[in-house]
């Protein structure tokens, strides 16, 4: 569909210009009049590439799939340069959105930028939950499909031990497993994860820990993208959730600027459900009770508890995070035992410690740098 | 300045008042209803109206779900009606004086951080998150209404329900962990005896 503004002259009388004469504010009727021309240009430019967006690419680094079941895909990068570092790096994603905002564009894809720098880099892609998922819970996640995928990578690889890596929710995973199958694990690397929930300042947090969540599960299954969707809203809903269409506005004829805008866009809205005893357990046990925090969550039957690893931990998080607090990831390094723990901290958004100039220039180095001197 | 979570308690309150009013009220007239067209405990008639009766009370179940709905939403509209009239003042004090001007992208961060102030502080806040939770738990409920009336249905029909549905994906679950379990202990297994044979 075409939405075009009608466009017809603007009599100095409607642009506000002060009679008798023809300035407004020191500019001439024919300036401001040009001005407003181009600011409608703009908006209907806005308009039509909002409504009919061109295919919007993400996800470009190549990749091969070397497994799947009916809850992920184990994708494998091909090396763009010679293989430096043998420990192979499985990254976790989280369950709320999409994998590809690791790989959004080639300037900015976290994935590419540690394949640059000589890693063998793994990946699970969860797929979306159907309502017959409606019973998969985080110790079929952790204790089934990531174990699974941990020995599939071993073997692969013929290595005893490989590098975890999560990101936000896939980093709390990470730490439940390695908790538990620490044996398979020679170091951690997590950015952003939920888990010291008592001290999450951030919306969500405020909203989950309200949430009659073992209703909506009876009742509706898995939790809808919609409920996301509420929730994202919420979050800085002025500064980025109006501010950002004025921004677009202004750049619609940078084409780079709207290109990242579509694929920041796109990833936003592409959630998927999340599965009912999964959900169940994330906003009961973690947000509510803050059982994971206080080793007293359980995984099928077995506890998990944060104090017994002991393996080189890396824990990154973002000063600026709106979604996960700081002061909600950073405890994690308190509670292991590793003697070898780095925090890191850095002075930008849950999705720029990721996917933003500033990650290629300020974060990948370094933590490519820990990695390297803690790989074979 | 007011705190945008605590808007006219007052009139929240007297609004759920009137709404559970109303909500009693409904109830009162079925009940009156139940009593004038009491038939016979036992006997056919009974049978031949059981249906019926209970399609009259979950319809009235239904529509007392459409009230806490309305009542809940009555509230979560309130505190956001606050926080948008916070919103306002907030740009008022930041308004230029008489003498000085603003550009166009002036006026819009103004008006964006008064929003912005205003709005994440109720959404922060401990009253807003009971409130939407509130409008959310009375959706649902109001939801299981809609569904047990076409749940009976199915039944008609003599078709599975979602509830029987759910008992079926339930037990598949836990039959698959089960054969998850079998299998990694026939995989320990094995290579364990595979370990001693090479010894």
């Amino acid at each position: 569909m075409q939405w075009h503004m009608e466009e017809r002259t603007i009599l100095p009388s409607e642009t506000g210009a002060r009679q008798p004469g023809n300035l407004i504010s020191g500019r001439s009727v024919t300036e401001t009049t040009s001005k407003q021309d181009d600011m409608i240009r703009r908006i209907n430019k806005t308009r039509d590439i909002l409504f009919e967006p061109n295919d919007i690419a993400v996800g470009t680094t190549a990749s091969e799939i070397l497994n799947e079941k009916r809850l992920f895909k184990l994708l494998h990068y091909k090396p763009v340069v010679g293989k430096t570092v043998r420990t192979p790096l499985l990254v976790v994603y989280a369950l709320i959105n999409k994998s590809y905002i690791l790989d959004l564009q080639p300037n900015k894809s976290w994935i590419r930028n540690l394949l640059s720098q000589g890693f063998d880099i793994y990946l699970i892609d969860w797929k979306s939950p159907t309502n017959s998922d409606k019973y998969v819970s985080f110790d079929d996640y952790v204790n089934y499909y990531m174990d699974e995928i941990v020995d599939i990578v071993r073997n692969r690889n013929s290595v005893e031990k490989i590098t975890l890596h999560g990101y936000c929710m896939g980093s709390s995973m990470s730490v439940m497993y390695t908790a538990l199958h620490q044996e398979k694990v020679r170091n951690l690397v997590t950015i952003a994860p939920v888990l010291d929930t008592r001290k999450d300042s951030t919306v969500i947090a405020n909203i989950a820990r309200y949430m009659d969540i073992d209703k909506l599960v009876d009742s509706i299954g898995n939790l809808p993208p919609e409920k996301l969707y509420e929730c994202y809203s919420a979050l800085k809903p002025f500064k980025q959730g109006v501010n950002k269409y004025f921004n677009l506005i202004e750049n619609i004829d940078n084409d780079s600027f709207v290109q990242n805008f579509m694929r920041i866009e796109k990833w936003l809205y592409d959630t998927p459900p999340i599965a009912g005893e999964t959900i169940r357990q994330w906003i009961k046990d973690i947000y509510q009770r803050n059982m994971l925090f206080n080793n007293e969550m359980r995984l099928g039957g077995s506890v998990v508890n944060l104090s017994k690893i002991n393996v080189p931990l890396l824990n990154i998080v973002a000063e600026e995070d709106h979604l996960v607090s700081p002061e909600c990831s950073v405890p994690l390094n308190e509670v292991v035992s590793s003697d070898d723990k780095r925090l890191m901290r850095f002075h930008t958004g849950h999705v720029g410690l990721i996917a933003s100039s500033y990650s290629q220039n300020n974060v990948l180095p370094k933590v490519g740098q820990w990695l390297r001197s803690r790989s074979q | 300045m007011t705190d945008p979570s605590n808007p006219n308690q007052e009139a929240v309150e007297s609004n759920k008042r009137t709404l559970k009013g109303m909500s009693s009220e409904i109830d009162s007239v079925y009940q009156k209803w139940n009593e004038i067209v009491q038939l016979p405990s036992i006997g056919p008639m009974k049978a031949f109206v059981k249906d019926y009766n209970q399609y009259c009370s979950d319809l009235l179940s239904l529509v007392k779900s459409v009230i806490d709905v309305y009542s809940s939403m009555n509230n979560y509209w309130m505190q956001m009606g606050s926080a948008y009239t916070q919103a306002l003042s907030n740009l008022l004090k930041d308004k230029p004086s008489p003498s000085g001007q603003w550009d166009q992208e002036q006026l819009r961060m103004t008006l964006i951080d008064a929003f912005e102030d205003a709005f994440t502080s109720l959404f922060t806040s401990k009253d807003f998150a009971k409130a939407y939770n509130e409008v959310s738990s009375s959706q649902i409920d109001m939801m299981n209404c809609i569904h047990t009336i076409f749940e009976k249905n199915l039944e008609v029909l003599n078709l599975p329900t979602r509830s029987e549905l759910d008992i079926i994906l339930k037990d598949i679950t836990e039959l698959k962990r089960d054969i998850r379990d079998i299998r990694r202990e026939f995989e320990d297994a094995m290579a364990y005896g595979r370990a001693n044979n090479s010894a």
